[in-house]
């Protein structure tokens, strides 16, 4: 352990003497986040908010290393990097844990006011939504700029073209081999052709239906 | 203990939080099949445990950026990519704990800046990092023995990326940043000098085509002032760069120099079109007083080529794809 820390130690020294967003305090952190990873001494849990809080903790550990940015700066004087990490674990799994409590006592109150049947926590975890019709969508959309699509073709090659390739590659896709055994044409001439005159107009018709996840 | 499969050396291991799952679930469940739903969730988780990684070391992402993002993207390709801004797509490949390769689909073979290979755990509460490559080729399968570790990687990333300036993704009002509109660099003289330089000296310019786009770069060229090494003086000019498509798929270009800030271009002021391999196909030159040299061209979606301007010792170089 001792050995470790040592190292560690070292190793944060070298780190935080280069600048933030410097290609060595980058190597640097890696190389840390490798060695604590590879160390297990970092605290586990089986709760089901645990990757969350861990998550946190890395990022925590990598904004606040060197110098403080969302907290304060790690003071080796004060504890072993692994024991300061850890103790900013349990902190937020036990606020992850008071949430979860929190918005446990809400449902529960909500539910029981609002029906007789009780409240059953295995069914109110949220049914999966309806997938929306999306690959009708997009044949609708191909049908309606089929004349478009046909025109934008592989150089000396009509049949070849972006609405035919967008309709094979659809679900259930044909296998790049067999388009390109069935059309004499290479893979990568066929994938290519997708990649630079399909996909951005697909995923512009995307953008303009809304289909754009927020964060 | 006995060697971990999950943690090769040099790989670091990604938490996944409940968000990175219910965001990934809600891709998944969008997909009509469940193998599409299947494969979008792998993927988005993927690009999650990379995207915490490069956010952990403060490099920057676009997650909406991303090609992947995009529900559309998902359904017509196999895709896992992550825009990195200035630099380009990041491909973010999953893979199942026992796999010793990772499968590259043809569709993501090009327009990426490389390849990070994510190994996922089962239980989709964790991703590990295992090395990158910058190209694939047209492989369709890479042994995971042929990875560059994540320390090349974070090299790898701050090298210089040759921007790639993409003229097609123009024609869905998709820009590269430096990349400005005509009326952003040009005073209203040059705009409309520009304009009517479009036809040669004996035909009058023709009407600006229907679907033309004009976008306007500024370039700086630094000249040493001869016998002196230390006064060196700035000249700017702007690259008008016009897109109009023909009926039968080709694009006409045509490629404008402009002074800024100077009524004149210096003498001697090189417009140069190169080949990728850097032979020169056409050159023209600007004589004393000159206010504009063009050249044009006509291509074909996909086609690459670079533009050089040069004067004396001083040049700048930008790559394009039609």
């Amino acid at each position: 352990m001792d050995e470790l820390n040592d190292r560690l130690y070292q190793l944060i020294l070298e780190t935080c003497v280069h600048p933030p967003g410097s290609l060595n305090r980058q190597k640097g952190l890696s190389q840390l986040i490798e060695l604590i990873q590879r160390s297990q001494k970092l605290w586990r849990d089986t709760i089901a908010d645990y990757e969350d809080a861990l998550q946190q903790t890395w990022l925590y550990f990598c904004r606040n290393l060197c110098e403080a940015t969302t907290g304060e700066a790690y003071d080796p004087a004060r504890a072993t990097v692994i024991t300061w990490m850890n103790s900013h674990l349990k902190w937020r799994l036990q606020d992850l844990r008071q949430q979860a409590m929190a918005s446990l006592t809400k449902k529960a109150f909500s539910e029981s006011s609002e029906s007789d049947e009780g409240f059953d926590l295995i069914g109110d975890l949220r049914a999966p939504p309806i997938p929306p019709p999306i690959l009708e969508e997009v044949l609708d959309w191909v049908e309606r700029e089929a004349s478009q699509l046909r025109r934008i073709h592989v150089r000396d090659r009509p049949d070849v073209n972006a609405q035919m390739l967008i309709l094979r590659r659809l679900p259930p896709a044909t296998s790049w081999d067999k388009l390109a055994a069935e059309f004499r044409v290479p893979v990568a001439t066929l994938s290519g052709f997708y990649q630079r005159e399909c996909l951005p107009r697909l995923l512009k018709f995307g953008k303009s239906q809304g289909y754009l996840e927020e964060r | 203990m006995m060697q971990s499969i999950d943690s090769p050396l040099g790989s670091i291991a990604i938490p996944l939080t409940q968000t990175n799952r219910q965001m990934a679930e809600r891709f998944a469940s969008q997909q009509p099949t469940p193998e599409k739903a299947a494969q979008a969730h792998r993927n988005l988780l993927a690009v999650l445990a990379v995207n915490t990684y490069l956010e952990m070391l403060g490099i920057a992402t676009n997650l909406q950026g991303s090609y992947s993002w995009n529900p559309i993207g998902q359904l017509a390709a196999d895709i896992a990519d992550l825009k990195l801004p200035g630099k380009g797509h990041l491909e973010c490949r999953p893979i199942a704990p026992d796999e010793l390769h990772c499968s590259i689909p043809a569709e993501v073979w090009k327009d990426r800046i490389g390849y990070v290979v994510v190994r996922m755990a089962e239980t989709h509460r964790e991703a590990t990092l295992l090395g990158f490559v910058p190209t694939v080729g047209e492989r369709s399968r890479l042994p995971l023995s042929q990875l560059q570790s994540l320390d090349q990687f974070l090299e790898y990333l701050h090298q210089p990326f040759p921007v790639l300036t993409r003229l097609h993704q123009w024609f869905d009002q998709v820009f590269e940043i430096d990349w400005q509109a005509m009326e952003e660099v040009l005073t209203p003289t040059q705009t409309s000098l520009a304009l009517r330089f479009r036809g040669t000296s004996l035909e009058p310019a023709p009407e600006f085509p229907e679907g033309a786009i004009r976008r306007a770069r500024v370039f700086n060229l630094d000249i040493q002032l001869a016998g002196d090494l230390r006064d060196s003086t700035v000249h700017q000019v702007a690259l008008v760069v016009e897109l109009a498509p023909e009926p039968d798929g080709q694009i006409n270009i045509l490629l404008q120099v402009h002074p800024i800030a100077t009524p004149h271009l210096p003498p001697d002021l090189r417009l140069i079109i190169l080949n990728p391999a850097e032979q020169v196909l056409w050159e023209v030159k600007s004589r004393s007083s000159d206010n504009i040299i063009q050249w044009k061209l006509q291509g074909e979606s996909g086609e690459p080529f670079k533009v050089r301007i040069a004067l004396g010792d001083a040049s700048v170089t930008e790559q394009f794809v039609i």
